[in-house]
Order: structure tokens, then sequence, then C-alpha cells
């Protein structure tokens, strides 16, 4: 087994070391809160590394990796894919998960002797979530799915000294194992359907329906719409969104920004694998449902975001909006791939930023987050409120900031793919959308300050609002490398 | 075939036999206001699947279901029961309104109703034959180590994650200093 063979699970086991160093490093030194995170760090650093080696290693020719047990015909039964997808997929998700540790760093310190498992379960979910793009076959997305979504339960209830810490994770626990069950039933059913787990490969998912005419799609359809029902729970496309704003609310606001963005740029990139990959021959059925979904999470979104008076919820029923865009995407089949993987990684970085915000504003523990405390923070600390501006432009999709940029792909998509139902109706809640994001602007500017304390931005938490700032407004103004690189991003 | 016909084949009849034990148990289990009770219903209706498993040649998952979920589960759930001081009488807490009770048995029996109709409209009458090593435990321990390695390996990851997150939440106080 030559080097080559073992890049395509490198990002994973770079991930999984790192999380057990972090372990031993507790039992070799005396508090090792810093050591920690800087090895947290490194690891999330090399395994985004790691990616852009596969990324080139694809680009000089090699070919598509599979990877399966020694011994194992590797053609017959692939466990792990290296493809473009997944090691853009690594890239976006490990960068942005540095961003999000290092607005977490202030609540890692607070936590004392805990930080350890803190850094630990943030590997663990990243290793998982990375995991979820690059699986050849439905029982490794299933594990990787529940390693992310284990340790982002106990991420939620982390401080647990708060009441509603441990309601937001007893909530996430309970509805997220429900839609683990829905999908793993739906998975259960493919097999039954197909008569195979795998997405490449010989008597593969994809072969099958390639192969064979299905009479009785009955079964067929029904996993389907298990799968998909059971991805819209993580990542909060409605009408299966309602865990989402008491979550967001009572988890503490240092680590929001990484739960939201990470699992949102792993649900979608795993729902693409699985329809684009597996079943590509089958998307005049999951469009239109898709199309739906997508439609109602742009009109709960919305709508419900404009009535809620916590920062936290409306950014959880803006996220409700933001995933029935990304859906849009995804009807127009393998065309919308290069659509969806812009408007997800755009997406991600400027939540991670607004969610950077919220950590300051309210304090890294904290869960809610009122919008008295938001009002005149123009005056307190001028700066972040003109970053938190930038970042607000971009959810609304206002020209010169990526969010516009994304919101014409998807809308160009899903348009050439003929749902022009779909993107009309995504032009009238962007409109309405604007109302919930000029509210808040107007709080933080134009009424009088909340208080006199001094808004203090810890030196990590700047950096990644400066990252997120620039990012925002530059690849706003200069989309073209992006998204060159995210239609380059296709699966196998 | 009629129903008549079904009744001859005496395979159905054993079926039958494990099949309403296991239903009427199923509905105990989320009926009784009793915690206790509510688990050794739950026993019966394991057990039941377990020898459906069993019936269907799926000598591996049966076994698992009487080790795993009758063996450990319930156990832990008893312990769980112990320990919290629930209360061993009729709960109120269990006992919802209708309004409460009549969605959630609505959607039960529209997710069963769907199920069903999916399996009867795809398959039908069809026999699907089962290979002979599907069905020895052997060959499924194999697999398990040979084309399935990996997953295999990686759960362990799941459950270092639990381990840990279990350990973070049980964890009474800020823990002293570590040495």
């Amino acid at each position: 087994m030559n080097n080559a063979a073992l890049l395509p699970i490198a990002p994973e086991v770079i991930l999984l070391a790192g999380a057990l160093i972090v372990i031993l490093l507790l039992v070799l030194l005396d508090r090792p809160y810093r050591e920690g995170g800087i090895v947290a760090m490194a690891a999330l650093a090399a395994a985004a590394v790691a990616s852009v080696l596969q990324w080139q290693a694809l680009g000089d020719g090699a070919d598509n990796l599979y990877f399966s047990a020694q011994g194992v015909p590797v053609p017959r039964l692939p466990m792990v894919v290296m493809d473009h997808y997944s090691a853009f997929a690594g890239v976006v998700i490990f960068v942005v998960s540095m961003l999000g540790l290092a607005v977490a760093w202030r609540l890692v310190l607070t936590l004392g002797a805990r930080s350890a498992e803190f850094l630990t379960l943030v590997l663990l979910a990243v290793a998982g979530l990375h995991m979820m793009t690059a699986s050849a076959n439905m029982i490794m997305l299933f594990i990787g799915l529940e390693t992310a979504s284990i340790a982002l339960y106990v991420l939620a209830g982390f401080t647990r000294e708060r009441a509603n810490a441990d309601e937001a994770a007893v909530k996430y626990f309970l509805l997220g194992s429900l839609a683990s069950v829905v999908f793993v039933y739906g998975a259960a059913l493919l097999f039954a359907a197909t008569g195979s787990t795998a997405f490449y490969g010989a008597g593969s998912m994809r072969e099958f329906l390639a192969e064979n005419i299905v009479a009785e799609p009955a079964i067929l359809l029904l996993a389907m719409g298990l799968v998909i029902v059971g991805m819209s729970f993580k990542v909060t496309a409605a009408p299966f969104h309602q865990w989402a704003p008491d979550v967001y609310q009572g988890a503490p606001s240092g680590i929001v920004g990484l739960m939201a963005a990470g699992v949102k740029i792993a649900g979608f990139a795993a729902l693409g694998r699985i329809l684009f990959s597996a079943l590509p021959s089958q998307i005049d059925d999951w469009a239109p449902a898709l199309a739906i979904i997508a439609g109602a999470s742009m009109i709960i979104g919305t709508v419900l975001a404009a009535v809620q008076d916590d920062v936290k919820r409306i950014l959880a029923y803006s996220g409700v909006a933001h995933a029935g865009y990304i859906l849009m995407a995804f009807v127009a089949g393998n065309e919308g791939i290069g659509s969806m993987w812009f408007y997800v990684t755009t997406y991600a970085l400027t939540v991670i930023g607004v969610f950077a915000v919220v950590a300051v504003v309210s304090g890294s523990r904290s869960g809610s987050s009122p919008l008295a405390e938001w009002s005149g923070l123009s005056s307190r600390a001028p700066v972040l409120a003109w970053v938190m501006l930038i970042m607000l432009l971009a959810l609304a999709g206002i020209p010169f900031t990526t969010g516009f940029v994304a919101k014409v792909t998807v809308f160009t998509a899903a348009t050439d793919a003929g749902y022009l139902w779909l993107m009309i109706l995504a032009l009238v809640t962007t409109i309405v959308g604007l109302y919930v994001y000029f509210r808040l602007a107007a709080v933080m500017f134009l009424e009088g300050p909340a208080g006199v304390e001094e808004v203090v931005v810890p030196p990590t938490t700047a950096l990644v609002l400066a990252v997120a700032a620039v990012t925002t407004v530059l690849l706003g103004l200069l989309p073209w490398p992006l998204l060159d690189l995210a239609r380059e991003a296709l699966p196998l | 075939m009629t129903i008549g016909d079904w009744l001859t084949e005496s395979a159905n009849w054993a079926f039958l036999f494990l099949a309403i034990p296991t239903f009427v148990a199923s509905v105990m289990v989320v009926s009784s206001r009793n915690v206790v009770r509510a688990v050794l219903y739950l026993v019966i209706a394991l057990g039941g699947s377990a020898a459906l498993f069993l019936m269907l040649g799926a000598e591996f998952v049966g076994w698992t279901v009487v080790l795993v979920y009758i063996g450990a589960v319930i156990i832990l759930f008893l312990i769980g029961i112990m320990i919290t001081r629930a209360p061993l009488t009729k709960s109120v807490d269990l006992s919802h309104p209708i309004s409460a009770k009549a969605p959630a048995a609505l959607l039960s029996v529209l997710l069963f109703g769907v199920v069903a109709w999916a399996v009867v409209e795809s398959f039908g009458l069809e026999t699907i034959p089962l290979p002979e090593e599907a069905t020895r435990t052997g060959e499924i321990g194999l697999s398990i180590f040979t084309s399935w390695v990996i997953p295999f390996e990686v759960v362990s990851f799941v459950l270092l994650a639990a381990l840990i997150g279990g350990i973070v939440l049980a964890r009474k106080d800020e823990p002293a200093e570590v040495p």
C-alpha cells in the first residue's frame, strides 16, 4: 500500500489523531488548555492542507481514488471516495471549523479542565462532518453523520449550568435522533429497492438504477422521501426546522457558529452525494420534492424571522430560509452543484462571522441574545457594528456582497431547470427578508445605547471577523475564482 | 391467494402466534401509565420481534436483539428508573390529553399504512430467495472484518464521542484541578 492509497482518508486520520492527542495532553501536562487548543488548530490546519493535496493529486490526472479494506477488490465495495467534491468540501469544512474554533477560544478558556473534552468533541464532530461528504457507501455516510451528531449534541449542552443549555441539548438529541432514525430507515429501504448500499462500483445503487427500470417504484420513492426528510432535519429545512431556534438560543454562543455552518455544509454535501451520485436517474422524482421543501423553507424561515425578539432566533430562522435558497440549486441536478457550493461556502463564512459578533455582544457562554442588548451598538463599538452590517447585507443579498452573487447563481440554476415559480417565490421572500435584516441594523444604528459597558473583542474573534468581512466583500466583488473552483467540485 | 389458503400454511400460524402478542405489547408500551410496566411490555415486544427475525432466518440479528436489547438495554432502563427514583405507581406525567395522543396515533397509523402499502406495491407476493450464507452468523462475522472493516473501525469513534459526551454531561461539578 503506497502513500497515495492513504490520501483519501488522510484528513480523517489527522483529525482523529489530533482528538486523541488532545485527550492525552490532559494526562501528560498540567492544565494543558492552551496547548490543547493549539493541537486542535494544528490538526484542522493539517486536515485542510491534506484536502488541498487531494485536490492537486486529482488535478494532476490521478484517478479518483477509492479507499476500501485491504484484500477487498476496491471497485466492488468502495467505502471512501476521493474526488473534487470531497476535496472541496474538506477545504471548506476545515477552514470554517478553524474560524469557528477561534471564535470559541474565549469559551474554551473559561471551561477550565473541561476544555480538553470540548476540543476533542469539536475534532470528532469535524471528522464526522467531512466523512459524510467523502463516503462512497450509505453505511459510512450514516456513521459519519452519527459521529458528528453525537459530538454536537454534547457541545450544545456544554455550559450545563444554565437550564436552557440542558433544554437545548436534550431537544437537539431527541429530534436529531429521530432524524437519524428516519434517515437510516430510508437507507434500509433504498437497500431493499436497489439491493446495494454503495454509491459507486459494480452493483451499486447507481448501476442498478441505470440498468433496470423500476416497474413498481413505491419502495424507492418512500426510501428517497425518508432520506430527504432525515437530511432536511439536519440542514434545518422547513417543515423540519423546529429544533433550530431553541438549540441555537440555548447553546453557548461561542460554538453556535461552528454548529450552524458546519452541519449545513456537510448536510448539503451529503444530500448532494446521495442524490447526484447514487440517484441521478431518479431526478424527476426527487427534484419536485426538494422544490416544495425549498419553497416552504423560504416562506416559513422569512416570515418567522421577522417576528423574533432574540438575535439568535432571528439567525436560526434566517438559516431556515437560506436552507431553502440552497435547495433551489439542487433542483437543477448536476448543473446546480457549482451554485450549491458557492452558496454554501459564502453562507458558512458569513454565518461564522455573524455568530462571532453574537458571542462578543452577549458573551461566549451565554444562551439568549435579546434584541435589547443590541440597541445602539454603533455608538458603543462602531467597528463591530459596521462589520455586523456587512454580514447582514450579505445575508439579505445586497449587491457587492457574496450573498448577492450566491443568490443570483442559485436563482439562475433553478430557472434554467424550469422552476420559474420557485425563482419568483425566492425573489419575493428575499425582498421580505430585507425587513428582517434591516430591522436588526436599525436597532444597532438608530436606537440609543443599551448600556455603558465597553464591548471587548478578543483578538482571535477580531481575526475571524476580519477574515469573514473581507471575504464577504471581496468575493462579492470578484466571485469568479471561487465560482470556477466550485464548478469543478463535481462528484464522480 | 385467499385467507383460507393463507391459514393452511403452518408458518403463517406461527407468524400470527408471534405477531399478535408483539403488536399488543407494543401498544401497551406507549399507553401504559406505569414506567416499570411499560419497560416490561417492551421486553415482550422485543422478544416477539427477535423471534420474527429468527423466523425469517436472520439468526444473527435475532440473537443480537435478545442479547443487546433485552439483555442490556432493558436492564439499563430499570436501573435508570431505580436511581432516578421515578414513581413506581401510576404516573400523572405520563397521561397526556387526548389532543396530544390523537395526532400521534394518527401519524403512527399513517406511517405504518404508507410503509406497508409501499412494500406490498413493490414486492407483492414475490418470493425473494435468501442466499445460504446470509443466514450464517460466521459468514456475517467474516464480512464485518473484511468488506466492512472500515465502517466497523469508524464506529469506535462514535463510541469515543459518546463516552466523552457522557462523562462531560454527567460529571457533577467543575472538577478539581488536574494533577
